[in-house]
């Protein structure tokens, strides 16, 4: 593969390579690169940082307990500021490269959040055990989960007082699809999902007085549906398979819809019975995955953007917690969607002030300055203390050994190259070094050239 | 670098069209209408407790629900209808006088929800409480009123990031606190470039163009801000210097026709008394400054203030010494030329709750639509809120 290849590769199914790792890289076949980025895939780790509550019924507990509710939200606070950062460590750390990028995607389409953090690490942990396993599974896994049962308020779906919400948002988000369904399905498909509860321990519990045993009209079909009977109902829709390639589509290769490869894509979904890893192979191994208007035309997502630097500088911060400012300003706190329908993607990301924050922000991590990080104090959000200063510890060494015996120009172009997507020759754009400097300034003088342009932000 | 060598250096490809189409825009804005409205949002964050802020004293449902919260009547700055402010807010009180100020109660929606997050999102986007909006109403103000992308400066947000209030599909508001210092920083960026790319993405030329729309934008802003002269003193907090921003570049004539500004901490579960009061207070401190200033520079009758919450609390308080998050609230209107000065309707009605909440009557989408007709020369179909007609607020 090209360079150019290499990079777009790694940085779409992952947060963008190691650059010390880019030699070896480059000389793989495609196929081989894929290969590894699968297979490095299965060496993951569970998110551990939640400790399991006596009871996962937080909201009756909280109810009754009035006087316990400030420990309760503190508790859990602190566990989901440790669970965020433990997120964002594996992104930048973890081998599995591909699975936390497609964890990150599933996180952002089945967008869920609840204050609990055990609940959400639960739900969590089945997202990324099914990253790369098959739709089917993982949409039945996901509608059984607690967090995603209390986040859509399935709690209160009840045969005599049906709440529609979960079974709006499986249609809506999840499936078919706006404008797939009518008023109708929602109804029925609502009829169908209640009584679907959660117990003590956090595990499926089907509340047989609340569960609508009626026979129930859903597309065309009727029969005294349960809540599984809908979901096979819609995943044997090929609409669904039609709606899940969009997604893929714009989060993996570009945001300009593409009718043809979405259709391509839909196939391989539904064909494989919905292997996702099938599917993700199939993206990776076209050849329009390559097509130089798709590649490095990207706007980076801010966790893209933190743990793209992270993992090119061997970033560590002298506290971690700096973390949650700087994905608040940037408009990303992973653990935390903005609302079911997820992240605004693309260019929803930058607006004056984050573009402004994120040209300053590689400068001021590489030279551990001080950047404005006091945030808005929002309400029932993990806010996790303030911080306003950046204290960060950078390993360049890689890089001093990497260009070693580099002439100024080969210098200039490797760290570039490897580091912002190697088009438009930044390389030659940016202002020279110096032939007089010491290996040590010269690098990081072009690597500071390089996380201050507009060209960074794209992968 | 000034601007043009930028813009003829970042070699852009739609340059020759971007330098008119951005000076086009704020010219429109200002021809359209140069001494039109100007609209200043006061968010109070987290859930200001109303009925301690404007206090029904007269009634003893109030007193039975809040028998360790509740102020007294001779406390309170009487205001009319059996009710008064919160006794820190001298400055409120003054506005009230002078007949700037309209008080609505009952102001809310349907099927409320009771998360900040959530209601935040309902109040910022306008969408109904059973739909998510990835927009906001004054963002899409912008996408309709707006050329495309252009005029960052029409509306701005003092504060780090921007609400979702100021996000359209296409535009977006400025989020500023100081121009000074986003003029330094974006200046110091530009100035320090890559040389132009030869044939720049679509995506690499948009970031280009962000670029140099934003330095554009703030460097007009930087002037405004430099001609406009404050008169009043403003208290030394971080929403008094907002508000003191806001009133400089009213004052030094920039073309912005809507402000944003956040005052933050009103999640009172415990222990409300003293945390409600200081905020109060400092709402109120900057409030009157601010307009006096206003009608000094015989603005009054341009500038309408609104000040909101994503939701009240609940009527009856809880078991340490504060109260839960609520539904139904007031919303406060100030300006020169309002139609209803005072307690514009009923108040607060404490013997019909729902579920120990305020039941609302006020849909918040008809003050917008009054705010987007009045205000902004809109509607409020124009912004995707169907179906809410303007209540009048204004003479």
């Amino acid at each position: 593969m090209t360079l150019q290849e290499t990079l777009h590769l790694f940085w779409r199914a992952g947060f963008g390579p190691d650059p010390t790792q880019v030699p070896r890289l480059v000389q793989l076949t495609r196929a081989e690169a894929v290969d590894l980025l699968f297979q490095d895939a299965q060496d993951y780790s569970p998110m551990d940082r939640a400790e399991m509550p006596a009871s996962m019924r937080w909201r009756k507990q909280m109810r009754n307990n009035p006087e316990d509710k400030k420990a309760v939200r503190k508790f859990n606070l602190e566990q989901l500021g440790d669970m965020n950062i433990q997120a964002l460590n594996e992104f930048a750390f973890s081998r599995a490269q591909l699975r936390e990028k497609m964890f990150l995607f599933w996180h952002d389409h089945f967008a869920c959040f609840v204050p609990f953090a055990y609940m959400l690490q639960l739900h969590i942990n089945k997202l990324k055990a099914e990253a790369l396993g098959n739709y089917r599974t993982m949409l039945h896994t996901v509608a059984k989960d607690a967090a995603m049962l209390e986040f859509l308020n399935n709690t209160q779906n009840r045969s005599r007082n049906p709440n529609e919400n979960f079974a709006r948002e499986v249609l809506e988000l999840y499936t078919l699809g706006i404008g797939q369904y009518t008023e109708q399905d929602i109804k029925e498909a609502a009829r169908a999902f209640t009584g679907w509860n959660y117990d003590d321990a956090g595990a499926f519990w089907l509340v047989e007085r609340w569960h609508d045993t009626g026979t129930k009209t859903f597309r065309g079909k009727s029969g005294a549906f349960g809540g599984e009977d809908i979901l096979n109902t819609v995943l044997d829709d090929p609409a669904t398979a039609a709606f899940l390639a969009k997604k893929l589509y714009a989060w993996f290769v570009s945001e300009q819809p593409h009718t043809e490869r979405e259709k391509e894509i839909a196939e391989v979904l539904y064909s494989s019975g919905y292997a996702i890893d099938q599917t993700m192979r199939h993206i990776f191994m076209s050849d329009w995955f390559y097509d130089p208007k798709v590649m490095g035309n990207r706007i980076k997502s801010p966790a893209d953007l933190l743990t793209g630097f992270r993992r090119q500088v061997g970033l560590t911060f002298k506290d971690e917690q700096v973390l949650f400012a700087l994905q608040r300003i940037l408009g990303q706190t992973v653990g935390h969607p903005p609302n079911v329908a997820g992240w605004k993607d693309g260019r929803a990301w930058i607006d004056a002030s984050t573009l402004v924050f994120r040209m300053r922000l590689g400068e001021a991590l590489l030279s551990n300055s001080d950047l404005e990080l006091q945030t808005r104090d929002l309400p029932e959000q993990p806010s996790y203390g303030k911080l306003d200063k950046l204290q960060t510890e950078l390993s360049l060494q890689h890089f001093y050994e990497l260009c070693a015996g580099l002439s100024d120009t080969e210098l200039t172009e490797f760290i570039c190259g490897v580091t912002a997507v190697p088009q438009n020759k930044l390389h030659s754009r940016i202002r020279p070094v110096q032939a007089a400097w010491p290996l040590e300034k010269k690098v990081q003088h072009v690597l500071l050239e390089t996380v201050r342009s507009p060209e960074y932000q794209l992968c | 670098m000034n601007r043009r060598d930028f813009i003829k250096r970042s070699g852009l490809a739609s340059t020759a069209l971007l330098v008119p189409r951005f000076l086009q825009a704020s010219s429109l804005l200002r021809a359209d209408n140069p001494d039109g409205p100007i609209l200043v949002m006061v968010q109070l964050s987290g859930g200001n407790d109303g009925l301690n802020t404007v206090v029904p004293y007269a009634n003893d449902l109030y007193y039975q629900a809040r028998p360790g919260l509740a102020l007294g009547k001779d406390e309170v700055l009487i205001l009319e209808k059996g009710m008064g402010l919160h006794p820190n807010m001298e400055g409120l009180h003054e506005i009230y006088q002078q007949g700037w100020l309209s008080i609505l109660n009952h102001v809310g929606y349907p099927n409320p929800n009771r998360s900040h997050f959530r209601s935040m999102d309902i109040w910022h986007s306008g969408s109904p409480s059973n739909e998510s909006w990835t927009s906001g109403w004054l963002g899409r103000w912008l996408d309709a009123h707006c050329l495309q992308g252009g005029t960052p400066s029409a509306a701005i947000e003092v504060n780090d990031t921007l609400s979702l209030a100021m996000r359209g599909e296409n535009s977006k508001g400025l989020a500023i606190q100081n121009p000074n210092a986003v003029a330094r920083q974006i200046n110091a960026l530009v100035e320090r470039l890559p040389q132009a790319p030869e044939a720049p993405s679509d995506n690499l030329n948009y970031l280009y163009k962000t670029l140099a729309e934003t330095q554009s934008g703030v460097g007009y802003l930087q002037e405004a801000y430099r001609l406009g002269k404050t008169q009043r003193e403003y208290p030394n907090h971080a929403f008094g210097k907002h508000m003191k921003t806001i009133a400089q570049l009213i004052l030094g004539k920039a073309h912005t026709r809507v402000y944003y500004a956040e005052l933050g901490g009103f999640d009172t579960h415990i222990q409300q008394k003293n945390k409600q009061g200081r905020l109060l207070k400092q709402y109120s401190d900057a409030m009157l400054p601010f307009m006096e200033e206003m009608r000094a520079a015989n603005l009054l009758d341009r500038v309408v203030v609104v000040t909101f919450s994503e939701f009240g609390r609940r009527v009856a308080q809880n078991a340490s010494g504060g109260t839960d998050h609520g539904t139904a609230n007031n919303l406060f209107v100030m300006g020169g030329k309002l139609a209803h000065p005072g307690i514009a309707n009923e108040a607060p009605d404490l013997s019909s709750l729902d579920e120990g909440d305020l039941k609302y009557r006020i849909d918040f989408r008809s003050v917008y639509a009054d705010l987007l007709q009045h205000c902004l020369g809109s509607s409020a179909a124009s912004v995707g809120i169907k179906g809410f007609e303007p209540l009048g607020l204004f003479a």
